[in-house]
Formats: structure tokens, sequence, C-alpha cells
């Protein structure tokens, strides 16, 4: 069976079969390994490679996609889907998102205003931490869509933007 | 003396577990209190009681000083530990807490006051003769004095909040140009994070160490310290390591610093547990910056070196025994380092990073400790501090016990919102901190190259990432009930996506 998976942008495909002694084939590239994958309760897979050669992957799901740890090193890894992963900051399309959750603490922008690049529309702070959010751009904040003392997560949208004509 | 028999610990995390682990040691029984947010939190569950205090905004909860006294009264509570932060270094709750016939746990309210405004510690130790650094303070000055008293001092220097602590209402100016925009920014934050306007200046000592020493004193007049700690691994003020001995200090310098200490804890009759903060520079003269009159976050490097339990000592103290121990019976064993685990993102500029901690599982391991508030499916919120464990290592050898806190930091299970563990990683294999070279300003000069990068996805990782999807496809955990909703990706914060994406063809 065919699996493919995105891990920091880029498409990962392997082909993994069960082998009638209850171990498994699996191929990466032109690379072929045999191998014993025991997974317990907790999501930890000991993989026995037959060369000896023993990993332990720690996994779990997680939002869209799975996160791996092996070796204190981590991996998020997300299926090929169109569904994207969180984290997009600005969205290009004349909007300003939070890039934290947290509490708005001062809005310094209003409907219609004038803003110019990098100037400070809306303050954000979350444990112990100030937040600046400024324009990406010259142009106009069409729409401010929180007010100070309101609690936003990652990604929820703070001002929408227009050019200036 | 008196007996102690029971405490409210007025904080959560891991300092709330740390201190309900004394408590049950020491025979006394433990209270905790939590806010909304932490009502499955470990400590909650870990101690002996527990009682809501409020909703999960600190102001409710961890900073409302009529509920928390309300609540140790009730609960037949005779004292009350504060932990670090939160009110910890209130001089007004502690005299709250006392009036109401509580023992407080902690130095006295006097204290607390005399060494909470930065200024009036700063000129009570000049006049104790501890060194302090070239500055300026005055309460009543205005913008125009205090910029004309940096033009004085010479760039670089330090705009600091007189009331501050943590980082906060701290700014580096570099030239004149920039000291009004400076001080302004900083008399913003420091209104906001302490209520207090005031500012003062300092002149900034470039490449400074950060060493501070742990001190103790007794109700009997006993004062004695238990040796330094550096922690000159900071990003912007906050430490991220802490280690003792210092790699830059000689015996002398290190014996300086002790007798420093104890002369600033006399100055102020110092009971309970204690930090004086002091910057040395390269040559290794060094001058006071502040005292914590508190229990510190990086306590656990100082107990590992001495092997005392600072916690327990605060808990003899308050009970008002002597010290069971003089300043010659105390020695530096060997050498411990600390790392804080922190939800953070260091990719996107450390944002906090909140959610599910999926996986938490610590290593047992020899000379390893772990202070961790968490466990598996604990939730890191953004109304706490997002430090998730302190990862401790004890060895003979500064280079045994790095390696030894790496593989700790390795072999430690944790899973879920974005951490710094990879940054800590790099920071502890890089030759300038394995040189003790690493100064408070290193890390935001370097951080690009300190930066880890993506590392390559691993065939064996690949394989069990597959391994798990064939086990449990489209998201869905197999043998785990929380797994599946915490895997559905249409459950949680979608609508800005979907919105998102339904623009991108324009």
């Amino acid at each position: 069976m065919k699996q493919v998976l995105i891990y920091n942008g880029q498409e990962y495909a392997v082909e993994i079969d069960p082998l009638p002694d209850g171990r498994f084939r699996a191929a990466i590239g032109g690379h072929v390994y045999v191998l014993n994958g025991q997974r317990d309760a907790s999501g930890t897979w000991s993989l026995a490679f037959d060369d000896g050669r023993r990993v332990l992957a720690h996994v779990a799901a997680s939002g869209e996609g799975w996160i791996a740890q092996l070796n204190g090193q981590i991996y998020r890894v997300s299926p090929p889907s169109p569904v994207k992963r969180r984290g997009a900051t600005r969205s290009g399309s004349g909007s300003l998102d939070a890039q934290m959750p947290g509490q708005v603490t001062a809005v310094l922008v209003q409907d219609g205003d004038r803003i110019s690049r990098g100037q400070t529309l809306v303050i954000l702070e979350a444990m112990k931490m100030e937040l600046r959010v400024t324009a990406p751009a010259d142009g106009i904040a069409a729409q401010v869509l929180v007010s100070a003392g309101q609690v936003v997560e990652r990604g929820q949208r703070l001002v929408e933007l227009r050019a200036d004509e | 003396m008196i007996t102690l028999h029971k405490c409210l610990i007025a904080n959560r995390g891991e300092i709330a577990v740390r201190i309900i682990r004394a408590c049950r040691e020491l025979g006394i029984a433990s209270a905790a209190v939590y806010s909304d947010a932490d009502s499955h939190a470990l400590h909650t569950r870990l101690a002996d009681e527990a009682h809501h205090i409020g909703e999960s905004s600190p102001a409710a909860s961890y900073l409302n000083t009529h509920a928390l006294i309300v609540t140790a009264l009730h609960a037949g509570c005779d004292c009350l530990h504060p932990g670090y932060g939160f009110l910890s270094e209130n001089a007004d709750f502690v005299q709250q807490v006392l009036d109401s016939g509580l023992t407080w746990i902690g130095p006295s309210p006097s204290t607390i006051r005399a060494m909470g405004v930065k200024t009036e510690a700063r000129a009570l130790m000049q006049s104790a003769g501890v060194p302090v650094v070239p500055g300026f303070q005055s309460d009543t000055a205005s913008e125009d004095d205090l910029i004309a008293a940096a033009h004085e001092i010479g760039y670089p220097l330090m705009v600091k909040a007189a009331g501050g602590g943590g980082g906060k209402g701290i700014r580096v100016v570099r030239s004149a140009n920039s000291v009004a925009d400076a001080i302004t920014s900083a008399r913003r934050e420091a209104l906001n994070a302490f209520g207090d306007p005031r500012l003062f200046l300092e002149r900034y000592v470039e490449a400074g160490h950060h060493i501070e020493a742990q001190i103790v004193g007794d109700t009997h007049g006993n004062i004695v310290h238990l040796f330094e700690r550096e922690c000159s691994v900071q990003r912007r003020h906050q430490k991220i390591i802490e280690e003792s001995p210092s790699p830059l200090l000689t015996a002398e310098t290190r014996y300086a610093v002790g007798q420093a200490a104890v002369a600033a804890a006399r100055a102020v009759d110092y009971v309970s547990a204690g930090t004086v903060e002091f910057i040395a520079d390269r040559s290794g003269q060094f001058y006071f910056l502040e005292m914590n009159t508190r229990l510190q976050v990086e306590h656990p490097v100082t107990e590992m070196i001495t092997g005392l339990d600072l916690v327990r000592l605060q808990f003899m103290i308050a009970a008002r025994q002597p010290l069971p121990f003089a300043q010659t019976d105390l020695r530096q064993h060997g050498h411990a380092i600390e790392c804080r685990l922190y939800a953070e993102d260091p990719a996107s500029g450390f944002l906090p990073a909140t959610g599910t901690i999926l996986k938490f599982a610590p290593p047992f391991m020899p000379g390893v400790r772990i202070d961790a508030g968490v466990e598996s499916g604990s939730v890191i919120s953004h109304h706490y501090d997002p430090m998730i464990a302190k990862v401790i290592a004890h060895a003979s050898t500064r280079a045994d016990a790095i390696a030894r806190l790496k593989n700790a930091l390795r072999e430690l299970v944790l899973l879920g919102p974005e951490t710094n563990r990879a940054f800590l990683l790099a920071l502890l294999d890089h030759p300038d901190f394995a040189a003790g070279r690493i100064h408070t300003a290193y890390i935001d000069a370097h951080l690009s190259e300190l930066l880890p990068a993506a590392p390559d996805l691993p065939d064996a990782a690949l394989i069990a990432l597959a391994l798990e999807q064939a086990a449990a496809p489209f998201g869905r955990a197999v043998d785990s009930d929380q797994g599946a909703s915490m895997a559905d990706p249409w459950s949680t914060h979608d609508g800005f996506r979907l919105r998102q994406r339904a623009q991108e063809p324009q």
C-alpha cells in the first residue's frame, strides 16, 4: 500500500506491505527495508529492522496530521489533501490575522483609516508577551473586526485591509 | 518554634506541584487553588484538597487576593506559599496574609517593599557597600530629565521599570536618537505590567554575564549564601538555561559574589530564600542588579549542587527553626544545569504556542530531574506562562552535565504544541556555550545562526508515520478516545482557514 505524507512542504512516499510472517516490507525510493513494527497503546512504535537496528518512534494524531518524535526530534506531517497547515500569518489578500492566541489589549485603528506600512494596528498580549500587529503595506483599514479586551484564537482575522486608490 | 499543619498553595503549574510534594514530605497538608482553565490540571488533582478561586484570567484567580485569603481561612490553612510570579513579591498581599493570621512562606513585607522598587533597592545596596551599575534614578524625573540623564550616562544604556521584573519594561538604547522612544514604550509596558510607570537608567554592561547568588536567612539572624547560578543564556531578558557553578567566575570572584549577596540580604534583614542578581563583565567585575524576594524558577540547580531542599528550608524557616547549617558547612558538588522547555515556536519568532499536550513521558535517568506541571492531556492555554517543564541534569563536571541534559531532552517524550526543544539542543551543542562565552545579549544577537534548520525526514520516521496512518486513517488515532476528537480536522478554529482558501482564486 502506498502512503504519501507532506513534511516541510515536500511529498514523501513509502510503499508498505505486510509480509506473511507478520513483518513489513517498506520501500522508499529505491531502498527496501524489512522490519517488525509494534505499536503500544500510547502510540509508540518500536521498529525492529532486519539488520538489527532498533528505532522508537512516538506518534500522535494532531489537528490535520500527525506528529512523530524520534531521538528528540519532532516531525509534523500532514496528509496530501488540500487542507493547509495552520500558521498563515498574513493572507496576502488584504487582511491581518492573529499570529498567536491571546487577548487584544489595544486597537489603534478605525474603520476607513488610512494606514502606512509598518504602522501598529492592533496589540495582542498572551503569556507575558506583547505582539504588535503592523500594516504589511500602505492602504486603508477597511474593517476592524476586533475590539480591546477580546480574546482571539490563532489565525482569527483582526483587520480587513484594502489598497489605497 | 511553631508547627505548620496545612498550606494554601497560591500558584499553579510545576511550582505548585513542587510545593505540594515538599508539603507531603514535611507532613503538612496541601490545599491547591485553581482557575476554570486549571480544573483538571496536575496540581489541582495532586493536592490533598483543591479549591476553585475564579475564572481563567490570572486577575480573576491566581491574583485574586481576596479569594485566596478567604479560601485559605475557610479551608483551615495556617500558612500560605506563593511560589514564584503572581503574588509572590506583592508586599500588600503579604501584609493581608499576615493580618488574617496566616504564616507567609517567604520574606517580610518590609523586605519585599525595600527590594520591590528597583530604584530604592539600588540606593539601599549602595549604602550597604554592594557595587551597583552606574545609572540615574529619580522618582520625580520627567521625560526630559531622563533624556538629559541618559546623555550624561552615555550609550549603550538600559531603561528599566522601577517596579519591574521578569524582563518587562526593559529597553536597551544604543544611541541618543532612540532614547525618547524607548522611554515612552518602557513606561507603557511598565504601567501595564506593574501599575507603576516609574523608570530608571543604568549603564549597559556590554557582553555581561548574569550571575545570581542564592541566599537563605532564618528568623534568628543567620544568613548564608548557597553559591551562584549563571543565567546568561537569555532571550529578550527571559532566562533559558541556568547552571552552577558559573563557568565565568574565578574562586576569588565567586567568594566576593557570595559575600556581596550576604551583605545585600543582611541590609534588608532577609528571612526565607531569596536571590541576589548581579551582572558581571568579562573581567569578573560585578554589579548588583536586583534582589528577587521569592523562590526562583531555577532553584533546582542550587538544590542539586548543594543537596539541600529550598522549599523545605522555606517551611522550616517559616516555622522559626534555625538554619541547620553554617556557611562553612556548604560546598558546591559537581555541576548542575537546567533548561526551560517552553511551548513556543522558534521558527515564527518564538510566538507562544497553545494546545493539548498529546503525550508527555519524562525519562528516568541518573542525575536527571524534571519539574513539570503538565502530563499527557494537559492543555497549554494563552492565560499563563508557556513553560512546560524544567529539565535539570547533575554530573561531576560541566561537560558531563551538558551531555546528560542533552540526553534527557532527547529522551523526554513530548508531543503537542510547538516547543523550543530543538533550539535548546542547538544551544547546548554550540561551541560558544561549551566555552562559557554566552553573555546575556548573545542569543538575540546570534538568533538566526542559532535557529536549527528543519531536519530531513528520516526513513524510520516516514515508516512509523505511514504505519500509524495505515492503523489510524484520516487522523483518527487508534486506542485513544481523546485522540479521535482532537484529530478531527473539522473540529477546531477552521472557519478562517476555509475563508482564506475560498479567497485564493481571486
